[in-house]
């Protein structure tokens, strides 16, 4: 397993989400936990384009897939540690994927994403909720603005993205 | 014929004029003036007003405009990339330019263009800037290409090697962030290397032309798509270029006849009509082929491996100038000394490290300096038949017995357990994997993966089906397995220990 491998599998294990790929649902925890892991500065080397359900790294599923068919993954994990820094910076991140009450976690983490790569990206006319809730309604992501809202609060306060005012 | 109108003037050109192959049509007011009825017509029709003769593709046209963004000094540093990275050490011909190849896909998108601009919905006005982000979709890549941005991908002996009872192994992501790939790379170049900036016409419009280069363009990602899509111009460019370079047959593409043959749904999916359906197949073989026989060959993949691995341990230490981490190749990028960040820079670091006392930095360094790559100790390869779940790999229970007996076979053998290279598993498939996995379950994140697989619309059908979920076709059976192979390497020139080596591993 190369160390890219194993960033992404103790990246997914400090986030709670481990690697588990049989289902969507978790391939899409996978995708977008490491995408915002990566916006918070845990940078493991992946490039995300965007897919149908948001920001998506055909590379991190691939070496995921690698990772669980071919290694003993518990063990390898056994075996190595992420350092101090990107854990702490991990752990601040890991609360926030804690949903709304009106949204599953997945739903939630594609929210979160999608309106981070959105916003920083510049692809969003005002990044506030009732434009950012038109635009995924455009891109067929049916999100309410109080859920919009609350992603944008959200990343807001883990300083993913500017303040309203710039 | 478009073709054919085009090149003969660029002909004229290149007996009149520099080797530039300026055309005459820079000249085009002078010419109006002593030519009485010049037909009105063709002036109009024009695409491009500079042609470049290329071997693949025969004559490129250009605009003023992009012929402006391929004289930057950000463009013109693809000419010191090469393409096929250290093939050249195998295939001595194998040393053409990633400018060569930027080329050659801006002209199949053009080509493509012409073809189903119309039928796919897109803009007059967006052609341009689809035209723009193929000829700078490879504009971020590094010195000797894929080579250098997989060091983070380098498996180093010590690191793989078991070791119970020793404290834990790190990744340090906050002291070496991982290499950034060539597409957000190219972005950074793209949206904030002035000469580019100015060249394409100012931020805004930067920051579209990198959007679709890197398929983030999320309020269109189809046109996102065309450089990279089942219609993958990268790869028709490739694979017809590396085969010419290296001289080997497997490459070929029959891509007049594809470009003839694209057909687009009425949901805009693009594919090939059903008689193309042939050369679509022979495509992907091609591919697959190339990959197998040319991009993996034991001497090349030797020789890449090894600089790779030296690469890392000189990021790691800090030696020789490599940048320690992501942020250092960023830096770089928007710095002074970004337009040496060419093939030469890595060479320039493999001679210091030639140097070196180091036994492992200098033994890897001479092997490559010298052309003497590492030898092949043993290669497991098999064919994986991809419709069976999680089952004994070969490759893998290799892999593991690596793991497992490296060290005591190093203490045995009386060389540094760090000269052993290990690489694997590496497949090689028709078709991207997760089509397979996306067959299976049918689901909606993967499902736009599923675009980028070539497709073929069946007779009267009016949306496409991927090649390899036609029964009539090969890659149906074909693309459920995938060649994999994992290879173990030992940098000596000790023919009686590679002998010994080869003994003992032959039971692994």
């Amino acid at each position: 397993m190369n160390r890219k491998q194993v960033s992404a599998l103790l990246v997914l294990k400090e986030l709670g989400i481990g690697h588990r790929m049989g289902t969507f649902t978790d391939r899409l925890k996978v995708q977008k936990s490491v995408y915002l892991a990566q916006a918070a500065g845990v940078d493991i080397g992946h490039h995300f384009n965007w897919y149908l359900r948001g920001p998506y790294a055909p590379g991190l599923t691939q070496d995921v897939f690698d990772a669980i068919e071919n290694e003993d993954v518990d063990s390898i994990l056994d075996e190595w540690e992420l350092d101090a820094a990107s854990k702490r910076k991990l752990t601040a991140l890991k609360k926030s994927f804690r949903p709304p009450k009106d949204l599953e976690e997945p739903q939630w983490l594609e929210l979160l994403a999608s309106a981070h790569f959105l916003v920083a990206r510049d692809q969003v006319a005002k990044p506030d909720a009732p434009t950012l809730t038109e635009q995924l309604r455009k891109y067929r992501k049916n999100f309410t603005r109080s859920q919009v809202g609350a992603a944008l609060t959200k990343l807001r306060k883990l300083r993913l993205i500017g303040s309203p005012a710039h | 014929m478009k073709t054919a109108a085009k090149r003969a003037p660029a002909k004229k050109s290149r007996a009149k004029k520099s080797p530039r192959n300026e055309s005459p049509t820079t000249n085009k007011a002078t010419a109006r003036k002593t030519t009485k009825k010049a037909p009105p017509s063709r002036a109009k029709k024009r695409i491009g007003r500079r042609v470049v003769t290329d071997a693949v593709h025969g004559a490129i046209a250009l605009t003023d405009h992009e012929w402006a963004v391929v004289d930057t000094p950000s463009f013109q540093r693809l000419r010191n990339l090469k393409q096929l990275q250290m093939a050249h050490l195998t295939y001595p011909n194998a040393t053409h330019t990633r400018l060569a190849h930027s080329l050659g896909v801006f002209s199949v998108m053009s080509r493509v263009l012409e073809v189903a601009r119309e039928a796919m919905g897109i803009e007059e006005a967006d052609v341009a800037d689809l035209r723009l982000a193929a000829l700078l979709h490879d504009v971020g890549h590094y010195p000797y290409s894929h080579l250098m941005e997989k060091v983070d991908k380098v498996q180093l002996t010590e690191e793989l090697v078991r070791d119970s009872g020793a404290r834990k192994k790190q990744v340090d992501l906050s002291a070496h962030q991982p290499y950034p790939k060539h597409e957000p790379l190219g972005e950074l170049i793209v949206t904030e290397r002035e000469d580019l900036v100015r060249a394409i016409g100012g931020k805004s419009r930067a920051r579209k032309i990198a959007d679709l280069f890197t398929r983030s363009e999320a309020a269109d990602p189809q046109r996102s798509k065309l450089i990279h899509s089942s219609l993958d111009m990268d790869r028709f460019d490739f694979l017809l270029r590396d085969a010419q370079a290296t001289g080997v047959p497997y490459g070929t593409v029959d891509l007049h006849y594809l470009l003839s043959n694209v057909q687009v749904s009425p949901t805009g999916m693009i594919g090939f009509s059903y008689k193309a359906m042939s050369a679509a197949e022979q495509f992907l073989f091609a591919r697959y082929f190339m990959y197998k026989v040319v991009y993996y060959h034991k001497t090349t993949f030797a020789f890449e491996e090894a600089c790779r691995q030296l690469l890392r341990r000189c990021r790691d230490r800090g030696l020789f100038g490599v940048p320690a981490g992501g942020d250092g190749i960023r830096d770089w990028v928007l710095g002074n000394s970004f337009l040496n960040f060419t093939d030469a820079w890595v060479d320039q670091v493999v001679r210091q490290a030639a140097l070196s006392n180091d036994p492992v930095i200098g033994e890897l360094a001479r092997g490559i300096v010298f052309r003497n790559p590492p030898k092949l100790i043993r290669e497991v390869n098999e064919l994986k038949d991809l419709t069976v779940a999680r089952g004994a790999s070969h490759c893998a229970a290799f892999l593991k017995r690596c793991e497992d007996r490296l060290s005591d076979l190093a203490s045995s053998l009386g060389v540094d357990e760090r000269l052993f290279l290990v690489a694997g598993p590496v497949s090689v498939q028709l078709e991207d994997r997760t089509s397979k996995l996306t067959r299976d379950s049918a689901q909606e994140l993967e499902e736009e993966q599923r675009e980028e697989l070539v497709k073929i619309f069946e007779r009267d059908a009016e949306e496409p089906v991927s090649l390899v979920d036609l029964p009539i076709s090969i890659t149906n059976v074909a693309a459920n397995h995938a060649y994999q192979f994992a290879r173990l390497y030992l940098v000596s020139d000790d023919q009686q220990v590679v002998a010994r080596a080869r003994e003992e591993v032959a039971s692994w």
